[in-house]
């Protein structure tokens, strides 16, 4: 059964109510008997006084409101948990969405139906700030959702969102809930409302860019704002998502910045005023739910249905959405897949099998020093860091854990998860609020495990990044061209048909690897990876290619290494890489390159040697990247 | 298939080789640039595009005995940043790098700093800089900084990724008279409009300069001066910023006004012109539907102080068209303009530089450029040259120039309407052939010309690897051996009308329109319209050899130019 809320949505600009907090605040009542002792727990007064609840939405609906929000913005495990009333989310849950069902039963007609909207607040603890875990958190807002679910809720609305890890666990658990009960989202949709404060980030620090493009893979039907300030605050976030978001916006702000007045906390925006900067909203950037938050009124929703009524007795313009540009985010901000005049580098230092100076900080479990060595390579300009724990006789989840929650919140870069374990790998996903990108899955296990990747990649809402390596026990490893590709168009095919993910979310790695053992069979390494790269690049022009540059000159001194890598960089970007993990300050600019090293080095990746030495040279039909490529570096 | 490199021994390996280049070297960073650089100049310069601190001082020390600290600045270390922008801007130099450099450079101007005469006292104005939200590059908008400072401005940078709201609250609390932005990615230039819009929701209309890469002179000065209610300036670089400070703060923007109208005068003079003729175009298009066919009567007069003299009426070896598609490349090669070439395609400038030294340049570095791709064209058949031409009758109408049936010359076929000029000599080109009330019929000459579209194609393959030093050689090299093709078959079309003995004898001197008559395209000041094209494609029918019009009457592939080819002594060009 597709939602009827999600039509009406589509077809027209509607209002949500107004503040239910100052409404309750306003009314007389007991803190023994209405709130059994539980002052301030007003999800409760759902189960002691339905009739003062019911009322409150009734004033709303007579106002003309389309949509109410239950009493339930605290009906989670872990906010009751702190009344002791734990047990009884699922009951308190289910009666806030019974009794805003009641409401809009008698108020609803055919031709303005009314909504319930199972509200999900934040809750008191955020993963981020590391009160409570992903489990505990997942736990207890499936609970919540059970019950508004049960209750007859229409959507279930995630809102005043301050972390974005908590958007991502509670949608999980929202979904979880519905498959439970026999339903998907599109009987009863989830919609996202973040909370962005007055310094223009969310409480934990997240720009409106970082958490849309975080949230954006998740299947939800609408994002918006709401609470912390009033909408003038808000008319920079709301352009940028009237621009980008490519779903259905929402916006109900408070009536104003509080100020204290007399040791109350008064909301000084007018209901004229604050319709008139809705209705800019509604007409500017297409917003197609509007209401209010604190401190709003039925005064405010009356003057708020005039400006949607105004709106839907025009024909309503379609917004012009600039899609976001694929990216992954940090906690506070976006860094896009392809950067402008450069590749995305993807630091490689944080990696126990890689740095000994990691492996040595993890031994010790110096966290600062860890610390150190990731910002230490953002210094040096990488875009992402890759973060691997991998250490015989350590346990990888744990120490994942530990390292990834500290980077999320001290570094601003996106991290890209390495593991080749997948216990490892959900560690680190559910530590971090950014959108990630994992590190790696491949066939060499078959479909199995590949998928079991992807799916984390699903449940975390990350990017992927896909190893051309297969099942086939003698090759494996693609060495060839032609194995490359062949594994590459498998796994993107795979990926986005069975799992959904974008192909602007796929990293593929055709394998870096040396050129510098002087053995025939790895002569050609470089070469095949180059035409590799070109011909994944022509057929997939969306996924990303990325790889593990230093690989290429193994073993050789530290200065021949610098200028292999940053020559086989060069042509490899040619090629179409647009990215590599690579220790962003051991590569340098062809131009401080001696023209000689250069030249040599560029023979060396194309295999020119004399044919009598069994050089396989650049096969004729090969475009020759080498020339033209030296020419601009000339 | 494989070939050995030339002039390599029968045994190369150059793994051995490679290991060989660096037995001796120590540490990472031995890899160095391997010339060193000569003057002082060029030392300069290259702390900074090298990022090399190490002997910064005394560069700068032995500069100081012949340069005033802000020419060092000026002259020499802000040249080595634009070398650094312009790598970094091409993929060449990785972020890291141009940051080093921008420490060398902030090094340096520490150093001068404390030497440069500066107004004691009282600040000049102040104003707030930022870049804006979403982008990190800062270098520029830091020059800015310097510049400002050290010329009695006080700065308020308020860094990188700075939203409208922290931009207006650093105005607030600092009472700048200026707000300063800028920024270099594509999408910055989206940023800024919007935060213009947004200043002018909230009834901000303070002065606001910008600058940064992305930005261009025609889009600030045009559109953004249009959306934004208070003044706004574009800033090429911190020298442009700091005049437009200096006018700011004096109050004497008349002149900067003027100078901003002026180039927007120059840019819409063109756009008014065709808006003009296209006016007058209507016109002549219900006159055509009118009279196609027939034979004309209705007769419009020139001014009869612009006639011209009588030429005689040369007679054209065939009437109507003909394709020409067996043309050597050799033979096209000598009406290469490399004046055109060099300076205007690929951007050589002569600058700074005497006649001798650019002349050196030129046959060291330039020429050989072009010989390389003089041989690589013609052996891979990169361009292939092709022509339609011909010619028609045709009389003057007014504005109005007719073109008659070559088979039935009293039939009008096309009509083609050009502008006059306002004030001057009231020139148009119709004025260069017998009007209709003459009795006599005049000859118009046409010609397509191309290189194919093979030429095209090579270069965008150039630009999508990123070779954008190919893809500059290339793309210009063919538009330009396109217009040698119009050069050539130009020449052609004199000697079939007999006048080609007036031709200069040197193929420079061609350049300088020394011959009879002109040719003269759409697009050029005497017929701006662009839309002429149609009817011309209408008469030659260029698709014969692979040229067509795009919807907005851009030639494909863009190595391909058409002119109409007039006889008279006295058509050269002029603005209409």
């Amino acid at each position: 059964m597709s939602s009827s809320f999600a039509a009406a949505l589509a077809a027209r600009t509607l209002v949500l109510d107004g503040g239910m907090g100052s409404q309750i605040l306003s009314r007389d009542l007991s803190i023994d008997s209405d709130y059994c002792g539980c002052e301030n727990c007003t999800d409760i007064l759902c189960t002691t006084r339905p009739d003062v609840v019911q009322d409150i939405h009734e004033s709303y609906l007579r106002a003309g409101a389309d949509a109410v929000e239950t009493n339930s913005f605290g009906a989670n495990k872990l906010v009751l948990g702190e009344f002791d009333r734990t047990e009884d989310t699922y009951d308190i849950a289910k009666c806030s969405a019974e009794i805003a069902r009641a409401a809009c039963d008698i108020h609803g007609t055919k031709d303005k139906p009314r909504f319930v909207l199972g509200s999900m607040g934040p809750g008191t603890k955020l993963i981020s700030l590391g009160q409570t875990d992903w489990d505990s958190m997942f736990d207890s807002y499936r609970e919540g959702a059970r019950g508004l679910i049960d209750g007859g809720a229409d959507t279930l609305l995630i809102e005043t969102c301050q972390d974005i890890l908590q958007i991502k666990c509670s949608i999980n658990a929202c979904l979880a809930a519905l498959k439970e009960k026999g339903k998907s989202h599109e009987d009863v949709p989830i919609m996202v409302s973040l909370t962005i404060e007055q310094t223009g980030t969310t409480l934990t620090g997240s720009s409106i860019e970082a958490a849309a493009v975080a949230i954006s893979r998740y299947p939800i039907l609408s994002l918006g704002l709401n609470c912390a300030t009033g909408p003038a605050e808000m008319v920079d976030h709301m352009r940028w998502l009237g621009k980008h978001w490519d779903r259905a916006l929402t916006c109900y702000p408070n009536a104003g910045l509080p100020a204290l007045v007399e040791g109350r906390t008064e909301y000084p925006l007018q209901p004229g005023p604050m319709a008139e900067i809705l209705d800019r909203f509604v007409n500017e950037f297409g917003v197609r739910m509007i209401g209010g938050c604190c401190g709003t009124t039925p005064e405010h929703i009356t003057e708020l249905c005039q400006v949607a009524d105004k709106a839907n007795s025009n024909s309503q313009a379609s917004r012009t959405i600039e899609p976001i540009a694929p990216s992954s985010t940090s906690l506070y901000s976006q860094v896009e897949h392809r950067q402008d005049a450069s590749i995305l580098i993807i630091g490689e230092r944080c990696n126990a099998s890689g740095s000994r100076r990691f492996k040595q900080l993890l031994e010790v479990e110096d966290w600062d020093g860890i610390v150190a060595v990731a910002r230490e390579q953002v210094h040096e300009g990488s875009h992402v860091l890759d973060v691997n724990v991998d250490y015989a006789g350590r346990d990888g989840a744990r120490d994942m854990g530990e390292v990834v929650s500290r980077l999320v919140r001290q570094v601003d870069a996106p991290l890209m998860i390495d593991s080749t374990q997948t216990a490892t790998l959900e560690a680190g996903l559910r530590h971090a609020p950014g959108k990630c990108i994992i590190n790696s899955a491949n066939f060499e296990d078959g479909d199995t495990k590949f998928d079991d990747i992807c799916q984390l990649a699903v449940k975390y809402a990350a990017s992927i990044v896909i190893g051309t390596i297969d099942e086939d026990q003698e090759a494996a490893m693609a060495r060839t061209a032609d194995r490359k590709f062949a594994i590459a168009k498998r796994a993107i095919e795979r990926a986005q048909d069975i799992h959904g993910i974008p192909q602007s979310d796929l990293f593929i790695d055709p394998l870096v690897l040396p050129i510098s053992t002087g053995m025939d069979a790895d002569r050609r390494s470089a070469l095949e990876l180059i035409e590799g790269t070109r011909r994944i690049t022509a057929a997939f022009p969306d996924v990303q290619i990325t790889c593990g540059l230093s690989n290429v000159s193994f073993g050789l001194k530290p200065s021949a290494r610098v200028a292999l890598n940053s020559v086989f960089m060069h042509e490899l970007a040619v090629a179409g890489m647009s990215s590599a993990i690579v220790h962003a300050g051991r590569i340098i600019p062809l131009v401080r390159i001696d023209g000689e090293q250069k030249r040599v080095a560029a023979h060396l990746i194309y295999d020119r040697r004399s044919n009598a030495l069994g050089g396989t040279g650049l096969p004729s039909e090969y475009p020759d990247a080498l020339e033209s490529s030296m020419v601009s570096v000339a | 298939m494989t070939t050995d490199i030339p002039g390599y021994p029968d045994d190369y390996d150059p793994l051995q080789s490679f290991i060989a280049l660096f037995k001796d070297a120590q540490g990472p960073a031995a890899a160095a640039r391997d010339d060193t650089p000569k003057t002082l100049e060029e030392r300069l310069r290259n702390h900074i595009i090298d990022g090399v601190k190490e002997g910064l001082t005394q560069s700068i020390e032995e500069a100081l005995e012949d340069y005033s600290p802000l020419d060092i600045i000026n002259d020499h270390l802000l040249d080595g940043m634009k070398t650094v922008g312009e790598l970094f801007g091409s993929g060449q130099m990785q972020l890291p790098f141009v940051l080093q450099s921008a420490e060398v450079m902030k090094t340096a101007v520490a150093q001068l700093e404390p030497l440069m005469e500066r107004e004691e006292g009282s600040t000049k104005g102040s104003i707030v800089l930022a870049t804006v939200k979403g982008d990190v590059h800062d270098i520029g908008k830091n020059l800015v900084d310097i510049i400002l400072s050290n010329n009695g401005y006080t700065v308020h940078n308020i860094g990188i990724k700075q939203t409208l709201p922290s931009i207006l609250d650093a105005l607030n609390t600092t009472g700048a008279q200026v707000v300063g932005l800028s920024g270099l990615l594509v999408k910055s230039v989206n940023v800024m409009e919007d935060n213009l819009r947004e200043m002018n929701a909230q009834g901000i209309d303070i002065p606001v300069m910008l600058g940064g890469a992305a930005l261009t002179r025609h889009y600030a000065e045009g559109h953004l001066r249009k959306t934004y209610n208070g003044k706004l300036y574009y800033g090429k670089d911190a020298f442009e910023g700091l005049r437009t400070m200096d006018h700011l703060v004096s109050d004497r923007l008349d002149d900067l006004e003027s100078e901003i109208e002026e180039r927007r005068a120059k840019r819409s003079a063109t756009e008014e012109v065709v808006a003009r003729s296209k006016a007058k175009q209507a016109k002549t298009a219900e006159e055509f539907e009118r009279t196609k066919g027939e034979t004309v009567t209705a007769i419009v007069e020139a001014p009869s102080a612009l006639r011209l003299a009588l030429a005689s009426v040369p007679t054209p070896p065939f009437w109507g068209s003909r394709v020409v598609d067996s043309i050597e490349l050799d033979s096209v090669y000598p009406f290469i303009n490399e004046v055109a070439l060099f300076r205007g395609q690929w951007q050589f400038k002569k600058g700074a530089m005497s006649a001798d030294d650019y002349e050196r340049v030129l046959d060291e570095t330039v020429r050989p450029i072009l010989e390389r791709l003089k041989t690589d064209c013609r052996e891979q058949k990169t361009l292939a040259p092709k022509v339609v031409y011909g010619y028609w009758p045709c009389q003057a109408n007014g504005d109005d120039l007719i073109v008659y049936d070559p088979e039935d010359h009293a039939r009008e076929i096309e009509r083609f309407c050009f502008p006059r000029q306002q004030g001057k000599q009231q020139r148009c080109l119709t004025d260069f052939f017998r009007t209709v009330e003459s009795g006599e019929m005049d000859v118009l000459g046409l010609t397509a010309v191309t290189v194919g579209e093979r030429a095209s194609e090579e270069a965008q393959k150039l630009f999508e690897a990123n070779n954008y030093t190919e893809y500059l050689y290339l793309h210009g090299f063919g538009v330009e051996t396109a217009e040698a093709l119009a050069e050539m078959w130009h020449k052609r079309i004199r000697a079939e009308l007999g006048f080609a003995s007036e031709d200069s004898p040197n193929v420079r001197g061609l350049f300088r329109q020394n011959y009879r008559g002109s040719r003269y395209s759409p697009g050029y000041p005497a017929c701006p319209d662009m839309s002429d094209h149609g009817i011309m494609w209408r008469l030659l029918e260029p698709e014969r050899i692979g040229a067509t019009l795009t919807e907005n009457w851009q030639i494909v592939p863009e190595q391909s130019t058409c002119a109409f080819v007039v006889h008279h002594p006295e058509a050269k060009y002029f603005n209409a």
